[in-house]
């Protein structure tokens, strides 16, 4: 396994690398958030080990910056007991999970093998299909540069279906996705809620992406609509 | 004296002072006004007597009437005296001798001035006696003027003086009184703000008077003195703050070194339980330095907080889950009671803290069963903490929220006893209180936290399901 550690305190960079080493992981060290972006971009590593207090950059940024170029290293982020708002801010921003300092060298090892086994798959923070965008982080979703403004249900179904663009969704599993356990399956709230949803992103824009498949379900067009 | 407040004491001495010198001007007055008085009688008492002695001499003794001997009023006498005592001719109204005695014989020998009662006589008479020129030792002629008039006068005064003096006395209090209140005023806003004021949060200040006196002096200085104070608060606070937080690196540091070494291997058993130990020592220092974090923020209201609604029933059960263990070791049962539907608003980290540190301290120190209890009271929610052992006793009670405040003195037990400290700094971060409940059968912790909003339903999914209801022969668009 091959590691970038991101990390601007020499000491705790030693003591980390000279732990991995000693495990059979090769460990690179980059001191800077540019460093260790740029170094994430030149080089294949299997997981990026990403201080979040660091003097340039801060975590969050290398993050964002990082799956913005479309480089989908599993990064996991070391960050301070309190410091649940970096946690919130980088698992959003692109960080696939954290320890907090002090953290047990077991369970760090633990959790970059399991990051490992999940390869560079691409794992968009903002989901796009054609010119639909969805945040699922701030919770907006724009038709082109327009943004449309969604009810909490109409936007978990939207979600659901930009999840898996082009794919037909039954009735039950647009019910399973959106709804919780308490709704009869045969109510029509399915139906009500994809009306509401077409009256917001296609009608206004002349387009139609949510596609009835008659005796089926629904599917959302893989070009958006448009 | 000294109990009395200050603008009492003021007044007091103010008409006190006033007292003694319009005292002392009216005793001025009086001896001056006497001794006036008293020159213009002898004058006349004067006259008399020279006239007497000029009757006298030209032996026309029995003459003495009207001769203009007497005074206009009827209270004057002049007499010729044998030295005996025997009164050889008297005019006027008294009939007995004006001299008499010693007096009578120190008369014989030259002039005495004496004042006496005579009968007769209103009041006192001043009275002149001297030997007859020529006859001394044989005849003494006297004169008297009653004084009537001066002592009535005299008086007069005294009672002007007395009746006016009183009233410029209570007058002049009432005025000084009044300034002295207007002028201590700004002593009294300034006691009122300074029992107000906070060292932690906003600085605030003592108000000034507008005057430049000496109590604004005072309130310069005091707010001076308040700075310095909240200065070196601030430096206390920052230095457990930054401490705090530099030591957080290098723990990790030691804490990640020690476990890569055990890691690594190769050592004796008792190697391997020194470093072992050195790791949950590290783990003890970095939640000692997180518990001093927390407190030195939540004293600078700089805690961060991310409060959200959180169901009571799940943070308590939370609760019982980590401690039921540990309790069931010791033969104690956590018990958790909440309603169902009650929600905080809090900093989930945060109370699942406060709440562990309760339990944790009940298990430790408490005795029997722990019992978690919730209920939603006007000002937020109340959760009890409560065990039924020794409980604290009033004395540990009463410092209980201090810092390093333990059970015992002797440095055995565990925890550094920052416990409570910390469950009060939460609870205040977050608008609530703690308290601690001492009953007959055990010890009961109170923490009030601020509810959380009531768990509505989607409003729109309501109205989706309304619709959805109402409109049943709708055709499906399947």
């Amino acid at each position: 396994m091959r590691v970038l550690l991101v990390e601007d305190e020499l000491r705790m960079a030693a003591a980390i690398s000279r732990a991995l080493r000693a495990e059979g992981i090769v460990a690179d060290v980059a001191n800077t958030g540019t460093r260790g972006v740029a170094m994430a971009h030149g080089e294949q590593y299997d997981v990026l080990i990403l201080d979040v207090m660091l003097p340039d950059l801060d975590g969050v940024e290398v993050c964002r910056r990082l799956r913005r170029d479309n480089v989908w290293v599993p990064i996991i982020m070391l960050t301070a007991r309190d410091a649940i708002e970096d946690r919130v801010r980088g698992l959003d921003h692109g960080a696939d999970d954290y320890v907090t300092k002090p953290f047990s060298l077991a369970e760090l090892l633990a959790r970059l093998r399991a990051l490992a086994r999940r390869g560079p798959v691409a794992r968009p923070t903002v989901l796009e299909v054609g010119s639909l965008r969805l945040d699922p982080a701030t919770r907006q979703v724009w038709r082109g540069d327009v943004e449309v403004v969604l009810s909490a249900r109409e936007f978990s179904l939207l979600e659901t279906f930009m999840r898996r663009p082009g794919q037909v969704l039954s009735h039950l599993q647009l019910l399973d996705a959106a709804w919780d356990l308490g709704y009869e399956q045969r109510s029509n709230v399915v139906e009500v809620y994809i009306r509401y949803l077409r009256e917001k992103i296609d009608r206004p824009f002349g387009v139609k992406s949510i596609e009835t498949v008659r005796g089926f379900g629904y599917r959302l067009r893989r070009d958006g609509g448009a | 004296m000294s109990r009395l407040p200050i603008r009492v004491r003021l007044t007091l001495a103010f008409a006190l002072a006033l007292v003694v010198v319009l005292a002392s001007a009216c005793a001025f007055v009086f001896v001056q006004m006497r001794s006036d008085m008293n020159d213009s009688i002898d004058g006349a008492l004067q006259t008399r007597m020279t006239a007497a002695l000029s009757l006298l001499d030209s032996g026309t003794a029995l003459g003495f009437v009207d001769a203009g001997l007497l005074g206009e009023r009827d209270e004057s006498l002049a007499q010729l005296l044998r030295p005996d005592g025997r009164m050889v001719f008297a005019l006027g109204a008294v009939h007995v001798p004006a001299v008499s005695g010693p007096d009578l014989r120190r008369a014989t020998r030259g002039r005495i001035v004496v004042e006496r009662r005579l009968p007769g006589f209103d009041d006192t008479a001043r009275i002149f006696a001297q030997p007859a020129p020529g006859r001394e030792g044989r005849l003494v002629v006297a004169v008297a003027e009653s004084l009537t008039d001066r002592n009535e006068a005299l008086s007069a005064m005294v009672r002007a003086f007395v009746v006016a003096g009183s009233i410029a006395v209570v007058l002049a209090s009432l005025v000084g009184y009044a300034l002295a209140s207007v002028g201590l005023r700004p002593v009294e806003t300034m006691r009122r703000r300074a029992a107000a004021i906070s060292l932690t949060g906003e600085p605030e200040r003592l108000p000034l008077g507008p005057a430049h006196d000496e109590i604004r002096r005072l309130g310069e200085t005091l707010n001076e003195m308040l700075d310095r104070l909240r200065r070196s608060f601030e430096r206390e606070r920052r230095f457990v703050a930054d401490a705090s937080h530099e030591l957080r690196s290098p723990i990790a540091v030691i804490k990640t070194e020690l476990e890569g070494a055990l890691r690594a291997g190769g050592f004796a058993a008792e190697q391997r339980a020194a470093l072992a130990a050195a790791v949950e020592e590290c783990d003890r220092l970095a939640a000692l330095a997180e518990d001093l974090l927390v407190l030195a923020r939540s004293a600078d209201g700089r805690l961060p907080m991310r409060p959200e609604p959180l169901p009571v029933g799940e943070l308590l059960e939370g609760a019982r889950h980590r401690f039921v263990d540990r309790a069931a070791e010791r033969g104690r049962a956590i018990r958790v009671e909440a309603p169902a539907d009650l929600v905080v608003l809090a900093d989930e980290l945060r109370v699942r803290q406060a709440l562990a540190n309760l339990v944790d301290n009940a298990i430790r120190h408490g005795g029997g069963d722990v019992d978690l209890r919730a209920r939603a009271v006007p000002d937020g929610v109340e959760i009890d903490v409560s065990d039924h052992g020794a409980g604290f006793g009033a004395d540990l009670a009463a410092r209980a929220f201090e810092r390093f405040t333990r059970a015992s003195e002797s440095r055995s037990g565990e925890g550094a006893g920052l416990g409570l400290a910390i469950v009060q700094a939460i609870a205040i971060g977050h608008g609530g209180s703690a308290t601690i409940l001492e009953g007959a059968d055990g010890t009961t912790v109170r923490l009030v936290l601020p509810a959380g909003p009531p768990d509505e339903p989607d409003a729109l999914d309501r109205a989706a399901s309304g619709a959805a209801a109402s409109a049943p022969s709708q055709a499906p668009l399947i």
